[in-house]
């Protein structure tokens, strides 16, 4: 048997649209399903709703302990915004949390709950756009200092 | 509840029902039960009594470290310490009996230096301090007061070359051996001809792999006098290997015993780094693997964390202590686990053995644990092992040190 192959242009039009459709299809159900599964964490763990619009700042102790603590230290500033709240997987003894003790919109998560959730626990923020998260970020330790610039733009424009 | 080894037992007779309820005595069912008893034989090999005891609190206010905790021996009295050095910054001493007896501030310290590496608690009213990164040492009283500094970085630019030094990431272990401080020094600035990443790693690991591992500083109240030595700990490994560990060390008896991650060796020595004797540690139920799978350097460009999470499933020896009470050591090895595990279950979670063995390093038994009930932290006191409740038990408390106590006699 001949043996044939098809490239994307080989496809009729209506096809390409189709899965044109169907790639964002899947994409927004990815997205809306990770913003349900941070909203069932924040409700079935501390009775919390997740804002419309919110920036949530994960601190954690995985990884790059130099990372972790300029992120830690950039965002202590952040600490009375209503628009930010803060959810902290670190263990008070790899991260100075001492400015983070009994604050309001600072969440305890000791057993990384969070990533049975099938959210990534590592160090940096989320933010919740419309009712749906818009930005995830990941700190790295290369690029840290650009990512902590580019987090004070977007909460600013929040 | 915990697994322990008694417990297995009672899986092989489950599935051993199942079978014969299933009716028919065959060639499977025998090679079942041989494979039972052979099993059975294994894990209870040891003629040691392991028994489980109460659950001790502490109400440190924090949660306690495993690197910083220990017993010191006031007059008769032995207290334990615990010590929050980041977030709480405070050392804490208690009674056995869990009465709060003192707590020393730490702050007039970290106002120096952001992190602390080690303490020693030399008794109520004297610790001594050593600043990460710094090289600097610190004697405090009990108030928190700085009595007296030592600035150890003019000692350390040795043969063109500049070091930190570190203490050991042991629980109950520090780096004051009588008089004397020893620590373990690590190569701070290196410059390399060669600007590429892979390169300059390269040249940084070939010299590393060879330098000496401990410094000692001896006659500290007049003219300091330094003793280097010890270079075998990496000296097989080959410079295009990356590897990352803190320093494992621990005094017992005026000897210093050494061990790494990635050796199934544990190094004993004098008090001037010469080697008395090799202990190989064998586990009846993990793969010492992590030395057979250290990344090349040129796998660090594609994932900079995957030596950590080698780290994290491949199996290793972890922690060395010494029982002074039944003249034993106790080596902890972390069991091999699969790689594609969530990090919580591989770095936290993960299952580890007690290997036990008597003081001329004979095994005497192994116990196995789930590292969803403990850690393998302890402090040895004369009325057993008490062993540290990992925060996924669930009799975990915030804000308290809680321990359970176990014998094996």
């Amino acid at each position: 048997m001949k043996e044939t192959k098809h490239s994307l242009g080989d496809l009729p039009l209506n096809n390409i649209f189709f899965l044109i459709v169907l790639f964002f299809f899947v994409v927004s159900c990815s997205q809306n399903d990770e913003t349900q599964r941070i909203k069932d964490y924040f409700a079935d763990t501390y009775h919390y709703t997740i804002k419309p619009n919110q920036m949530i700042i994960i601190l954690s102790d995985n990884g790059c302990y130099h990372c972790n603590r300029t992120f830690s230290e950039n965002e202590i500033k952040y600490i009375r915004n209503k628009k930010v709240i803060f959810l902290i997987t670190a263990d008070e003894n790899h991260l100075d949390l001492s400015h983070y003790l009994n604050k309001e919109n600072v969440f305890f998560d000791d057993k990384k709950i969070l990533s049975d959730y099938g959210i990534d626990d590592n160090s940096g923020f989320i933010e919740i756009k419309n009712n749906k998260i818009d930005t995830i970020v990941h700190i790295q330790y290369d690029k840290v200092l650009d990512q902590i610039t580019f987090l004070d733009k977007t909460i600013n424009n929040l | 509840m915990e697994k322990e080894p008694e417990f297995m037992l009672d899986h092989f007779l489950h599935y051993n029902i199942l079978f014969v309820r299933k009716g028919k005595f065959s060639p499977f069912l025998f090679l079942v039960i041989l494979i039972t008893i052979l099993s059975c034989n294994r894990a209870n090999h040891t003629s040691l009594n392991f028994k489980k005891h109460e659950l001790v609190s502490y109400n440190t206010g924090f949660t306690a470290s495993g690197y910083h905790w220990g017993t010191i021996k006031v007059s008769k009295d032995t207290l334990i310490y615990f010590a929050d050095v980041l977030t709480k910054k405070k050392i804490t001493l208690f009674s056995l009996t869990g009465k709060k007896i003192k707590t020393i501030p730490l702050d007039t310290v970290l106002k120096k230096y952001l992190k602390i590496d080690d303490i020693c608690v030399k008794s109520l009213d004297s610790v001594i301090v050593l600043a990460r990164y710094a090289n600097q040492i610190y004697f405090i009283n009990g108030t928190g007061n700085i009595t007296k500094h030592i600035d150890l970085d003019p000692y350390l630019y040795i043969n063109g070359y500049k070091f930190e030094v570190y203490s050991t990431v042991l629980p109950n272990s520090d780096f004051c051996l009588n008089n004397d401080f020893i620590f373990a020094m690590g190569l701070a600035k290196f410059s390399s001809e060669d600007t590429t990443r892979q390169k300059y790693l390269y040249d940084f690991f070939k010299t590393k792999y060879h330098l000496n591992y401990f410094i000692k500083f001896s006659n500290l109240s007049d003219s300091i006098h330094t003793k280097t030595g010890f270079n075998q700990l990496y000296a097989s490994f080959k410079p295009n290997k990356f590897i990352v560990e803190g320093s494992y060390f621990k005094f017992v008896n005026n000897r210093i015993f050494v061990l790494t991650g990635y050796k199934d060796t544990i190094y004993e020595l004098d008090t001037n780094f010469n080697v008395l004797a090799k202990h190989k540690i064998l586990s009846d139920y993990t793969d010492l693997d992590l030395g057979k799978n250290i990344v090349d350097i040129q796998d660090i460009d594609n994932d900079p964390n995957y030596p950590n999470i080698l780290a994290q499933t491949c199996g290793r020896i972890d922690k060395f202590y010494y029982d002074a009470f039944r003249k034993r050591y106790y080596v902890t090895v972390s069991h091999k686990v699969n790689i594609k595990n969530k990090r919580k279950d591989r770095a936290e979670n993960r299952p580890w053995s007690l290997l036990v063995y008597d003081n001329k390093f004979n095994k005497l038994g192994e116990f196995v644990f789930n590292g969803k009930e403990y850690y393998d932290s302890f402090i040895i006191l004369k009325n057993g092992i008490f062993i540290k409740i990992s925060k996924y038990n669930k009799l975990y408390e915030r804000d308290k040190a809680q321990f359970r106590r176990f014998t094996i006699e």
